[in-house]
């Protein structure tokens, strides 16, 4: 990964947003679904206590270790059966609360170190049982930049770190930046002053407390084994021996969650209703599963949002049983800019004009599952209400825009403004060229219905393509991911929050040295020297309403350039069983697991 | 029923009344009985009527189309959906109604036809083709070669298929296909059709006229050796082709219907090889292959004029039988996932496509389900039909 | 006899090592996707890439990955003799491969012998009375429907009964539906909980198969029974029913154990399709989801589980044969 400091200090500044009260998103996203519940602007309500929930799932967590865990599943249970140093409440995606910290972090004035105090009587569960130290959460944070223990984010947004290793190292580091004065206060030392960024980040799982003295014999295994054998913090625990190995984890299979015995709720703010929690996991059919959760009873859904005829049930017949969540994400089909005709931006313009936005809704269900996108970043996200809101403005630069279900009219134009440029169109304003473009789209549904619909599109544009369906692994890990595989259009692509702040979604994804060979998230490869100026200069600002113009600025700079079709705002549907009271998390789009109760 | 009379005296009983011709008790050949026992079969020709329809249907599909006026198998429509995206049966103007994607579903049935034939059609011609060589050889020859050949046969029977198909075809179904060399097509199929001439012409040589070892008469191993003489121009020939023709298909096995084509060719040629080697075995041991070679006939001709011919009748009927497995197993590939690719119909993607949604939309999963039904039991049906006209013991 | 018995177990050896080669081969050349980057996530560094794919031993040449692979699975060791095989760890979620397969063996087992069973006792009555009834309505009513049920996509068959006769989405609700096999537990642990939602997929499994078996059947039955010492037998004045099934019928069924053995190979090897339809956990399913995610070490786990046992089913068939009929002999 090419990041410069620089660009490492406007991630900080950036992500030190989330810990300001800032002129957040609006409430701008009007809920289109009629009287679906929304959880944006919800109130957390009261519960009974008791009870057993099971969570129906396809897949399993990525991890259970804390080290390790990425994935929106593995968030689920992660932050409902450990305690990191700050974390969200449900009804606030923006603002983390204090978790295991005792109160927001102390930034020095050089914004070079961070000192953060801890509560007491906080327990780890059995077989350790004992209160934790500052000293298990140095260990957690020091484990991760071990190779026994591969984690993505930890040189990203802990790299500035003093000690820290550049590369995964041998063995687990000592970092002499993490110091532990005394069992509650931590202090947190940089090279460079990104204290905020670093700050903000302490949410991430990786801040979550492991025993070095239990855990030692795990890590020293590579792969580590620790996975299979970790102790928690939080209200909930997965069922272990004494031992302290997860019996009660059958990977692939099901989790137990029990009550966690050494769970303190005075030092907490989760109210933890259930007694049980058990998760099933294998079913891999959304439809069959959807199913039983509306009409069964004491059941929510894991990962996998309700397909679109389940979701149409939902919505017509079980009303209560869904609440639509905003994703904060956006969905687009993306060109590459690297590859003709795509490098010209009148032709781009065309297939954006051109584009039944609709129908690619339509795959996914209609109205109900989001709002038509017109730009990147989303609903919820500051930056949104300053680049437009939702409704495409009436100035004329934004023409190819304004119909959602295709404006032939405005295609024909800017093909031919294209002809002017020399990119071979016919007189009525299709394409000439007779090349193969190459399209790979994925299999799972209903990413292969919206590929589908999206190669109609450009084929009334009168492109050819070669057009293939794959899996969805291969797509991110061969094609559209590797800028070597020369794909043309990705038509699957989106990007989603990890944090409440434009720069996540408007760096990674369009900024030209974001580019990587493998893995890459800038599917367009757009490279505009003026854009990426833009994005570095405005990285810095501090969080507030400059910088959300700045970034709303760049959105509406880039949507200009069509680098890609936008095409949704997300809504993430959740259901639940008819006697299920369940809390929507706004910040991970699941349901909150030590929130939800039964009715 | 008879007990293995002759078939000649069968046929006497059922003989044209007396007198009506003046030298009436001519000797049919076996094909004359072979036809008129098929013909008094009814339900096989019924069946046999389907499928020449079928095929008509396949090959005018875009003309039929035209002139029910639907819409084009691949135009998609949001005309027909509500406001979930669900998609709206049949009814006045679209007589099956339409899929996921507003496409209509009357179309691409018959448009399926068109994938179903041509996969079970080719990959069939390439199994019985393969299958036959390999088991002829691996059957009469024996030895080392017989043991060679039947050790690759095992391996690929022990394999299981399912995987095997999925693993070669998710493979291949990236980018550029298995064997991204571009080629020219012509130049490939005269080289191929070289190989294969010589590496029996090589069989043979090798083998040798080993009952004659010894007293071999000199001019017949010339004779081999100027056979494979022949094929090397062949094979050069088809090298100058290749290197002066552009070389504009790109990869020997690009996704889509060469892949199925290949995995399912690949996939069942055992079986057929298996089969034929097990009934030249038996064959080769009966008296007028003895006397044949007694006579000093060469390896090939007994192998053409004599053993070849004795096993016509069961290739036609396990080709009969293939066909419909051929349909099923590239139905349940394209179900699987792996296989024709969108938006080409073809009516395993389209049962797969309505996996989700039958149980409100019943529709497209119903039609194509049917369309297989039919043309599998009529494949089935001939296939029954040849069989007991070609071995009437065993018939009804 | 046993010479014959160990040379096929020794070839059966060799077969598989085979097949784990060809196996190693194709997925490893010709991948569906790449490990390393799924594993990696999203913007991952090059660095970290580079410790999982040595972690995963994908930096080694490719013989030596074999090599490796070879001598974690054959279950003995020079020094320690004999040890139990490892499959290796899956690359998805680091479980073991042989405890995910061992795990998923109870629901493949229960689906195929169950099935085993219902199409037999279908298919060997309605084939012997369709031979007896030869030429009658009830034989040809018989032998047409068994056309049609060997005609039938067998995916197709079962979503057809799903939407006709599943108790939550079906028109007349008899049957549990797709999704109700559970997640703990198996036929052979708890049984009367788990059979219920195998009877449909015993239906649907078993239809094509009774039909293939019935017809199989009445098409040597009526061979034999055409053979002279039927008539000898009957001319003896035996009653029909000794001779049919004393005589007839024990010589008719021998070709049966042979087909049903292999059928039952293959079918232990993974019914995809029908564990696909009906969201059974089993080996098929296991199979198809790690090809699809290039899960490499378990898709060599679950491809020469299929193999071996369509091997070993194989080799017990033919020795069964040997015994069966007498003219057979090693």
């Amino acid at each position: 990964m090419t990041r410069t400091p620089k660009r490492v200090a406007m991630l900080a500044a950036l992500l030190a947003l989330v810990l300001f009260v800032a002129a957040c998103g609006s409430s701008s996203s009007d809920d289109k679904g009629g009287s679906v519940k929304s959880s944006a602007g919800q109130k957390i309500p009261q519960g009974k206590q008791g009870g057993e929930l099971t969570v129906l799932s396809a897949g399993d967590v990525d991890y259970m270790d804390p080290g390790q865990m990425y994935y929106t599943f593995g968030y689920m249970i992660g932050y409902s059966v450990n305690r990191a140093l700050y974390s969200f409440k449900p009804d606030n995606a923006e603002k983390p609360v204090p978790d295991i910290a005792a109160s927001d972090p102390q930034i020095s004035a050089d914004k070079k170190t961070i000192t953060i105090k801890i509560k007491q009587g906080i327990k780890f569960s059995p077989p350790v049982n004992r209160e934790i130290t500052t000293k298990d959460i140095k260990y957690a944070m020091e484990r991760v930049f071990s190779a026994n223990v591969p984690n993505p984010y930890a040189t990203g947004y802990f790299g500035t770190i003093q000690g820290a290793p550049k590369a995964p190292a041998k063995g687990i580091p000592d970092i002499s930046g993490i110091q532990t004065p005394d069992d509650q206060t931590l202090v947190i030392k940089l090279t460079q002053p990104k204290a905020a960024t670093v700050a903000a980040a302490l949410v991430m799982p990786l801040t979550m407390p492991v025993p070095p003295e239990y855990a030692k014999k795990f890590d020293a295994k590579n792969p580590s084994t620790y996975n299979q054998n970790v102790v928690f913090t939080g209200p909930y625990m997965v069922k272990n021996d004494a031992s302290g190995k997860l019996t009660g984890w059958k990977p692939a299979k099901s989790i137990e969650l029990v009550r966690n015995p050494n769970w303190d709720k005075s030092t907490d703010y989760r109210p933890a209703y259930l007694d049980k929690i058990h998760i099933d996991e294998g079913n891999a059919d959304a439809t069959v599963a959807s199913r039983r959760i509306l009409n069964g009873s004491a059941l929510v859904q894991g990962d996998g949002a309700p397909p679109a005829p389940v979701l149409k049930q939902a919505a017509t017949r079980f009303k209560n049983q869904l609440v639509l969540v905003p994703a904060g994400g956006t969905r687009y089909v993306a060109m590459n800019t690297k590859i003709k005709p795509f490098d010209n931006v009148n032709v781009r313009k065309a297939v954006v004009a051109i584009f039944d936005r609709n129908a690619m809704r339509l795959t996914r269900g209609g109205p109900i599952v989001g709002d038509l996108a017109w730009r990147y970043i989303p609903p919820g996200i500051p930056g949104f209400d300053e680049a437009g809101g939702l409704n495409v403005p009436d100035d004329p630069k934004f023409d190819f825009l304004k119909n959602p279900a295709g404006d032939p009219a405005v295609a024909k134009k800017y093909m031919l403004a294209a002809k002017q440029d020399g990119v071979p169109v016919t007189a009525d304003g299709k394409y000439a060229g007779k090349e193969k473009l190459l399209m790979i789209g994925t299999n799972a549904d209903p990413g292969k219905k919206s590929a589908q619909v999206a190669e109609n599109q450009f084929e009334k544009l009168g492109f050819n393509l070669n057009f293939r369906i794959v899996t969805q692994d291969a797509l991110y890990t061969k094609f559209c991911g590797v800028p070597k595989a020369n794909v043309a259009i990705c038509p699957n692509v989106g990007f989603f929050k990890d944090f409440v702040d434009p720069e996540s979604f408007i760096n990674p994804t369009f900024n030209g040295e974001a580019i990587l060979p493998a893995n890459n998230t800038n599917w367009p490869q757009l490279d505009d020297k003026a854009i990426n100026k833009a994005i570095d200069d405005a990285a810095i600002l501090a969080p507030g309403a400059e910088r959300s113009k700045a970034f709303a600025k760049i959105d509406q700079d880039i949507t200009l350039l069509a680098p890609a079709v936008p095409w949704l705002w997300d809504k993430t549907p959740l259901i639940e069983s008819k006697d299920v009271q369940g809390v929507a998390d706004n910040y991970s789009t699941v349901w909150h697991l030590s929130f939800t109760s039964l009715k | 029923m008879s007990t293995g009379a002759p078939e000649l005296l069968q046929e006497a009983g059922s003989a044209p009344a007396a007198g009506s011709e003046a030298a009436a008790i001519a000797a049919r050949s076996p094909v004359q009985l072979f036809w008129r026992r098929l013909k008094q079969d009814r339900v096989a020709l019924v069946a046999l009527a389907f499928i020449v329809v079928l095929i008509v249907v396949a090959v005018f599909a875009p003309l039929i189309v035209k002139l029910v006026g639907a819409r084009p198998p691949n135009e998609q429509s949001t005309r027909f959906f509500d406001e979930f995206g669900s998609p709206s049966g049949p009814s006045g103007d679209k007589l099956l109604g339409v899929d996921d994607l507003g496409r209509d579903v009357f179309s691409r049935v018959l448009y399926g036809a068109r994938v179903s034939l041509e996969v079970a059609f080719i990959a069939t011609a390439l199994i019985v083709v393969i299958g036959v060589v390999i088991g002829m050889v691996a059957g009469y020859y024996r030895g080392w070669v017989d043991t060679a050949l039947s050790r690759s046969m095992d391996v690929m029977l022990a394999f299981p298929v399912l995987l095997l198909a999925l693993g070669l075809g998710g493979a291949c179904s990236l980018g550029n296909g298995c064997i991204p060399v571009n080629y020219n097509r012509v130049g490939v199929v005269i080289i191929i059709f070289a190989l294969l001439g010589m590496a029996f012409s090589l069989v043979r040589l090798i083998v040798g006229n080993r009952r004659a070892k010894g007293d071999a008469d000199p001019l017949e191993r010339r004779d081999y050796t100027a056979r494979i003489i022949p094929w090397g121009v062949v094979l050069v020939i088809g090298l100058v082709v290749e290197l002066i023709l552009p070389a504009r298909t790109p990869g020997i096995i690009t996704p889509g219907l060469p892949v199925v084509i290949f995995v399912i060719a690949f996939a069942g040629w055992p079986y057929m090889a298996r089969i034929i080697r097990g009934q030249v075995l038996s064959i080769r041991e009966k008296e007028f292959v003895e006397a044949a070679r007694s006579l000093g006939a060469s390896d090939s001709r007994i192998l053409f004029r004599h053993i070849l011919p004795n096993i016509v009748a069961p290739i036609i009927v396990y080709t009969t039988l293939l066909i419909p497995t051929n349909i099923l197993f590239e139905a349940a590939l394209s179900f699987l996932g792996i296989g024709v690719q969108p938006p080409t119909a073809s009516w395993g993607s389209m049962i797969a496509d309505a996996t989700g949604i039958f149980d409100t939309a019943w529709w497209f999963m119903t039609f194509p389900g049917l369309a297989l039904l039919l043309t599998v039991l009529s494949f089935n049906l001939i296939g029954d039909g040849l069989q007991d006209a070609l071995n009437p013991r065993t018939s009804q | 006899m046993a010479t014959y018995i160990v040379r096929r177990l020794l070839w059966m050896i060799v077969l598989l090592l085979v097949i784990s080669f060809l196996t190693f081969l194709i997925f490893q050349k010709l991948p569906s996707a790449d490990p390393v980057s799924l594993r990696a996530g999203r913007n991952a560094t090059p660095e970290l890439r580079a410790s999982i794919k040595h972690t995963f031993g994908l930096d080694k040449p490719f013989f030596e990955q074999y090599r490796i692979y070879l001598a974690k699975l054959v279950p003995f060791d020079f020094h320690k003799g004999f040890k139990p095989p490892d499959f290796g760890y899956s690359y998805q979620n680091n479980v073991s491969v042989k405890s995910q397969i061992l795990d998923r063996l109870p629901a493949t087992a229960g689906l195929s012998l169950g099935g085993v069973v219902v199409w037999l006792l279908i298919g060997i009555p309605v084939g012997i009375i369709s031979a007896i009834r030869r030429g009658k309505l009830s034989d040809r009513l018989a032998m047409g429907g068994a056309l049609v049920a060997i005609s039938a996509p067998v995916y197709w068959l079962g979503l057809v009964m799903l939407y006709l006769f599943s108790n939550d989405i079906g028109r007349i609700k008899i049957f549990e539906g797709a999704g109700s096999y559970p997640n703990t537990g198996s036929l052979f642990s708890d049984p009367f909980s788990v059979a219920p939602s195998l009877f449909l997929p015993w239906i649907v499994l078993a239809t094509a198969f009774a039909a293939i078996y019935a017809r199989f059947l009445r098409g040597n039955l009526l061979e034999v029974m055409a053979e002279d010492y039927i008539r000898t037998a009957r001319a003896k004045g035996l009653r029909e029913r000794t001779v049919i099934f004393r005589h007839g019928v024990r010589s008719a069924i021998t070709p049966i154990v042979t087909i049903l053995g292999l059928d039952l190979g293959i079918l232990l090897g993974g019914a995809i399709l029908t564990e696909t339809v009906f969201n059974i956990p089993g080996i098929g399913r296991l199979a198809f989801d790690s090809i699809q995610k290039s899960d490499l070490p378990t898709v060599q786990g679950t491809v020469i589980m299929g193999a071996f046992f369509i091997i070993a089913l194989n080799l017990i068939v033919d020795v069964l044969y040997a015994f069966l009929d007498p003219r057979v002999r090693y």
